[in-house]
């Protein structure tokens, strides 16, 4: 288990760097930010002045060498438009894209597993329609769309809601119903294939056969199996929910990163979006290292073939 | 079982379709409503006085405006737009004012003179200013404002680079020279910005940046980013009895639906850029007035004579003024912006010193424009290339669309067969290179109520950046402006510019937009201005 | 997931075909799908006939006239017309050239790329296998939105960028997919049972692997291609995707956005109902080709 471990995390870091060097370069084939950033009126001599200060006319790879540099000593550039350091302002940022992520997430479990097990378990039956109705309606819907749907009929027609920003816990209900939705239904519809599987599976009709009950099957073997299969999918459905908090965060004018990203892309203050996604990047293979750990420590067969 | 799961689906598409039903019946609004609750606020009709507040029924509160950007930075000579301005003109002030009839007020300086060629200017400083912090604002400070915001990392340095030296000729009074003579320069100094000079040699323009300190009506408490930028009234403000509110509160919003929203539900009071169909909506709204007021913005379609335009039919006059009349302006104005607009005859503002109102916007005559092509040799029409930014204005990539389609009815086809459209960085920074195509759409505003630097930015020929268009007379017209120091000798120049080049138009003038802001019915005493630009100390919040 | 070994070969083809005409008449959702796809692609494909009105006419002083069925609108527009002017309805049947185009032409250079890589990976193996891969997880683990938005706003505006860009980033999935069903044969001896009897590479491939393959794959690709759609209308909200004038559905979402609450709230609704049809239909397409080419899920169900 120890190598295993030990191997996951030294790969995670590899992959981190691979994805600064990626990120770089994503982001350089981009205009010129010194004449978006500079007033019209300002002059082309003020325009370069600009760039030299920023280190924009030095040759691309001695600016790869330099960020990466000095991504190692945790200097991850200024952003331009803000002229404070990038990190710093994307730390600032980080707890509120990962409460709603999170509470997003949580919605979309809480209300898509037990429905996807539901709708599993009871083929063809009603639950199931539901099940696969709800699931469907959840992926189709885009997300931008309902956010606005429900300010106007939640914040705006019946009060009970504020329509933007942080204002203490009831801010997060509308953003992180909205964001689960994609999510949701996405749950819903894996939870129940994978039962479905697992349902149809020699284990389970034999030890049906053998005349336990739907409940005692479910709990051992079906649960497990499930689990398994889940972890991995809710640490995609996470990253997932990263992406889908720019538009989230956008419309309900939330301080996360998601609409910071949204800002600087506007602004082409590419060290800032560089930060940001290599951030969200970072936590993408986090959480995959420890879904991938999870994963091990449920499935022995996994931690013994490695 | 397969009926079942068929009405389950026309169940899912059911219940959509009522939610699609139920917003269409809540947002619906009759397009009647336009006309009778707008509100029209222009500043020259104002008969409130200016200097003195009306009596407010209450004072204090707290004001929530809402911001359609996060400001970069609110030290005023680094704030990047307007957003981040209107932040920093509530901390700092500068010599002088513009007032809501754009006249040149006296601010932090009571008495100023110029020399005779406009490049040394003497100010006498007002008495007993006070800082936030205390000091009392002298010569020093004015020298060291100077200094910070001349520094290179400042976005609009530039505009105070162009003093050469600034001289204390005493604690209260002030000498700066100019490098070149500037007629204008009285007035840009409304957005100067002047700080402590303490501050400055202590905590430099970082500690300036993570605490502004002014001597405006509004001192600064917090700014969390993205959230909000907290203000407090500043008791010992020179101008007494202002500030009318205690605390002052800015949020960013982007999504302007959500703007709308915010207002609707009195969550702000104050917010800016709507559109005019969502004005039309918060026109109906009980608690909200919606203020309009034409912006000293002018839209218009440029021609290129400098680089990609040599050689091709807009060298002749005559196809350029066939071009203005091909375009029916009114109705896309009409159409797009609800008709809450003011049509273009130049590149001097409706609202702009020396506007020649005689000049009537160029009449909708397809025919007129086929024969003034035929005339100058064109009587098929002719093949051109034309660009246009995205995402930089509101509905003007459609406004591009218009106008493509009407120059179309009249023969003029487009290189490539359709508008080349790109983001507005890339857009803007082809167009600093003169290498936009021989037609390409943009606008310019202004802040000092004066079109100099618009005139000059779009038509100072091969020495402006952003200009595709040389003409030795307007050049000539240009630097008689910038050194008529008396302003009514200067309004005639500018209206012998705006004759000539209507008589010989380097562009496809378009519109003037309106602005629509929304206002809390709570607030008293809110003027805007064309510029965009708030002053709000003299608001106050009833009840 | 309960490790089931079981290869389709060619001759088995003909007794599928036949089980999956018998779930046709159970899964009646499958079949709505498939029509709506269906549908779809002729729409795209003959846009231009079937538009009643030339989709990029404009007529100012037909503007944001409502659909036929509130007042004011009429059967001449029968789903209102825009701001300049333009039929919507017409602008609609246009825009699903472009959501079929980055959907279809997408999905395609995703199975093309995701094949060969996860091929290449699966049957060298080795440290090209282990190359390949960290390159795919390397892509994998930066968020899929993410770098759909950095990647469209650095390369500009155009369905081609679009098209190439949905298309490469969505290739790993597609890559781990083959090199999944390769190594799973492997293991399960079939290759080498087939090359036991002589079988060269191309005949193993095609006898083989690619019956194999062509039901995860065109699953997948179905999901893809509807998550494509999305997430083209998710880049034009951002101002990220096409330009303007080209009419697209993400487009017309988004322009007509700010007129939703406010009196014209049809700019938006109908091309969004066209995006949410399409997700809808693709899902359910998606879901019954699960159904009849995954053998596993074929047995679970009996």
């Amino acid at each position: 288990m120890k190598t295993f471990i030990l191997r996951r995390i030294v790969q995670s870091i590899l992959l981190f760097i691979g994805v600064v060097v990626i990120v770089f370069f994503l982001v350089r084939l981009s205009g010129d930010p010194a004449s978006l950033m500079m007033p019209r009126e300002a002059s082309s001599a003020q325009v370069q002045a600009f760039r030299e200060l920023m280190g924009f006319d030095r040759p691309v790879v001695v600016q790869l060498v330099d960020y990466v540099g000095a991504i190692f000593v945790g200097d991850f550039g200024e952003s331009l438009r803000f002229q404070t350091h990038s990190l710093d302002l994307v730390i600032q940022r980080v707890p509120l894209t990962f409460t709603l992520a999170t509470l997003a997430m949580g919605v979309a479990i809480v209300i898509g597993i037990p429905l996807g097990i539901l709708g599993g378990m009871n083929a063809g039956k009603f639950s199931d329609l539901l099940a696969r109705a709800l699931g469907l309606g959840g992926q189709v819907t885009p997300e931008f769309w309902l956010a606005l749907i429900l300010i106007i009929v939640f914040a705006v027609n019946l009060g009970w809601f504020p329509s933007f920003g942080i204002d203490g816990p009831i801010s997060y209900v509308l953003p992180a119903a909205a964001l689960s939705v994609g999510a949701m239904g996405r749950l819903v519809r894996l939870t129940r294939s994978t039962v479905l599987e697992v349902v149809g599976s020699d284990y389970v009709r034999t030890a049906r056969s053998k005349g336990l009950s739907g409940v005692e099957v479910a709990g051992r073997h079906i649960f497990r199996n499930t689990a398994i299969a889940l972890v991995s999918v809710i640490s995609v459905q996470y990253t997932y929910l990263l992406g889908g908090a720019v538009y989230i965060e956008s419309i309900f004018a939330l301080p996360g990163l998601g609409s910071l990203l949204d800002e600087a892309i506007r602004a082409r203050d590419f060290p800032l979006v560089q930060t940001i996604t290599l951030f969200i990047a970072g936590a993408a293979i986090a959480l995959s290292l420890l879904a991938d750990l999870l994963y091990a420590w449920l499935d022995p067969r996994i931690r013994l073939e490695n | 079982m397969a009926m079942k799961r068929l009405r389950h689906l026309t169940a899912l598409l059911a219940v959509f379709a009522m939610l699609v039903a139920a917003c269409g019946d809540g947002g619906a609004v009759s397009e009647d409503d336009t006309d009778t609750t707008a509100t029209t606020a222009a500043p020259t009709d104002d008969t409130t006085a200016t200097t003195e507040p009306a009596e407010p029924e209450e004072t204090g509160g707290e004001l929530v405006v809402a911001l359609a950007t996060e400001p970069n930075s609110i030290f005023l000579p680094n704030s990047a737009e307007r957003n981040a301005a209107n932040v920093s003109t509530q901390i700092y002030e500068g010599p002088v004012w513009i007032n809501d009839d754009n006249e040149v007020e006296a601010g932090l300086a009571t008495e100023w003179e110029a020399n005779e060629d406009a490049t040394v200017f003497t100010f006498t400083l007002r008495e007993g200013v006070k800082f936030h912090n205390g000091e009392t604002m002298d010569a020093d400070d004015w020298i060291a404002s100077w200094q910070a915001a001349s520094e290179d990392a400042n976005v609009y340095a530039y505009l105070y680079q162009k003093v050469q030296s600034v001289v204390a000729l005493d604690d209260m009074t002030v000498e700066m020279t100019l490098a070149d003579s500037d007629a204008l320069f009285g007035r840009e100094l409304s957005e100067w910005a002047i700080l402590p000079a303490s501050q400055y040699e202590t905590d430099g323009l970082a500690g300036i940046e993570a605490h502004p300190i002014g001597t405006g009506p509004f001192a600064f408490v917090s700014w969390d980013r993205g959230d909000r930028i907290v203000l407090e009234a500043f008791e010992d403000y020179w101008d007494e009895g202002l500030p009318l509110v205690d605390r002052l509160v800015f949020r960013p919003i982007p999504d302007s639906s959500t703007r709308l929203a915010a207002v609707q539900t009195g969550e702000v009071h104050i917010a800016q850029r709507f559109n005019a169909e969502e004005a039309a909506t918060l026109g109906g709204a009980p608690n909200v007035e919606v203020v309009t007021y034409p912006v000293d913005r002018v839209y218009y379609i440029a021609f290129n004579n400098l680089t990609t335009g040599i050689g091709t039919p807009l060298e002749s006059a005559d196809v350029r003024l066939a071009m203005n009349h091909a375009v029916d302006r009114r109705a896309i104005v009409d159409s797009l912006f609800d008709g809450q607009a003011a049509l273009a005859t130049g590149l001097v503002a409706t609202s702009s010193l020396g506007f020649d109102d005689s000049l009537a916007p160029y009449p909708y005559d397809p025919e007129l424009a086929v024969q003034l092509l035929a005339d100058a040799g064109y009587p098929d029409g002719f093949e051109i290339g034309f660009a246009c930014p995205t995402g930089a204005y509101t509905n003007f990539e459609e406004v591009c669309q218009a106008v493509a389609g009407y120059l179309e009815a009249v023969g003029i086809t487009l290189d490539g067969g359709e508008i080349q459209f790109m983001e507005s960085g890339q857009y803007w920074d082809l167009e600093s290179q003169k290498q936009l195509p021989p037609l390409f759409g943009d606008s310019w505003s202004s802040t000092s109520s004066e079109s100099l630097e618009r005139l000059e930015g779009a038509l100072g020929g091969e020495g402006a950046d952003y200009s595709a268009w040389t003409d030795d007379t307007i050049l000539a017209l240009l630097s008689e402006i910038k050194t008529t120091i008396d302003e009514d000798e200067r309004a005639a120049v500018y209206s012998e510019l705006h004759q000539y080049t209507y008589d010989d138009p380097p562009f496809i003038y378009l519109y003037e937009p309106f602005a629509f802001e929304g206002i809390n019915a709570a607030v008293q005493n809110y003027k805007p201005r064309a510029a965009e630009n708030y002053y709000l100390k003299e608001v106050s919040l009833a009840g | 997931m309960p490790a089931e070994s079981e290869s389709v070969e060619f001759g088995s083809r003909a007794r599928g075909v036949r089980k999956a005409l018998k779930l046709i008449v159970r899964d009646p959702a499958g079949l709505v799908g498939l029509v709506l796809v269906l549908a779809l692609l002729i729409v795209a494909v003959f846009a231009p006939q079937l538009a009643p009105h030339d989709p990029l006419a404009q007529d100012l002083t037909n503007a944001k006239s409502p659909p036929a069925f509130s007042d004011g609108g009429s059967w001449e527009y029968p789903l209102g017309t825009d701001r300049l002017g333009r039929d919507v309805l017409s602008r609609i049947i246009l825009g699903a050239r472009v959501s079929v185009t980055v959907g279809f032409f997408g999905a395609a250079i995703a199975v093309a790329l995701g094949m060969v890589m996860g091929l290449i990976a699966g049957f060298v193996g080795g440290r090209l296998d282990k190359a390949l891969m960290s390159l795919v997880d390397l892509v994998l683990s930066i968020p899929y939105l993410i770098v759909v938005i950095v990647v469209a706003a650095v390369l500009g505006r155009s369905l081609f960028n679009v098209v190439m860009l949905f298309g490469v980033t969505a290739s790993p999935l597609f890559a781990r997919t083959t090199r999944g069903e390769v190594l799973r044969l492997r293991e399960a001896g079939f290759v080498a049972a087939a090359r036991s009897t002589g079988a060269k590479l191309p005949r193993i491939l095609v006898r083989h692997i690619f019956p194999n393959l062509v039901g995860p794959l065109l699953t997948l690709a179905t999901f893809e291609m509807s998550a494509m759609i999305f997430y083209e209308a998710g880049l034009s909200f951002l101002g990220l995707s096409v330009p303007p004038n080209i009419p697209s559905w993400g487009n017309m979402l988004d322009s007509g956005r700010r007129s939703l609450f406010t009196g014209l709230p049809w700019l938006s609704i109908f091309p969004g109902m066209a995006i949410a049809l399409t997700g809808l239909s693709m899902n359910l397409l998606g879901d019954w080709l699960r159904d009849i080419l995954d053998p596993r899920i074929r047995r679970a169900r009996g």
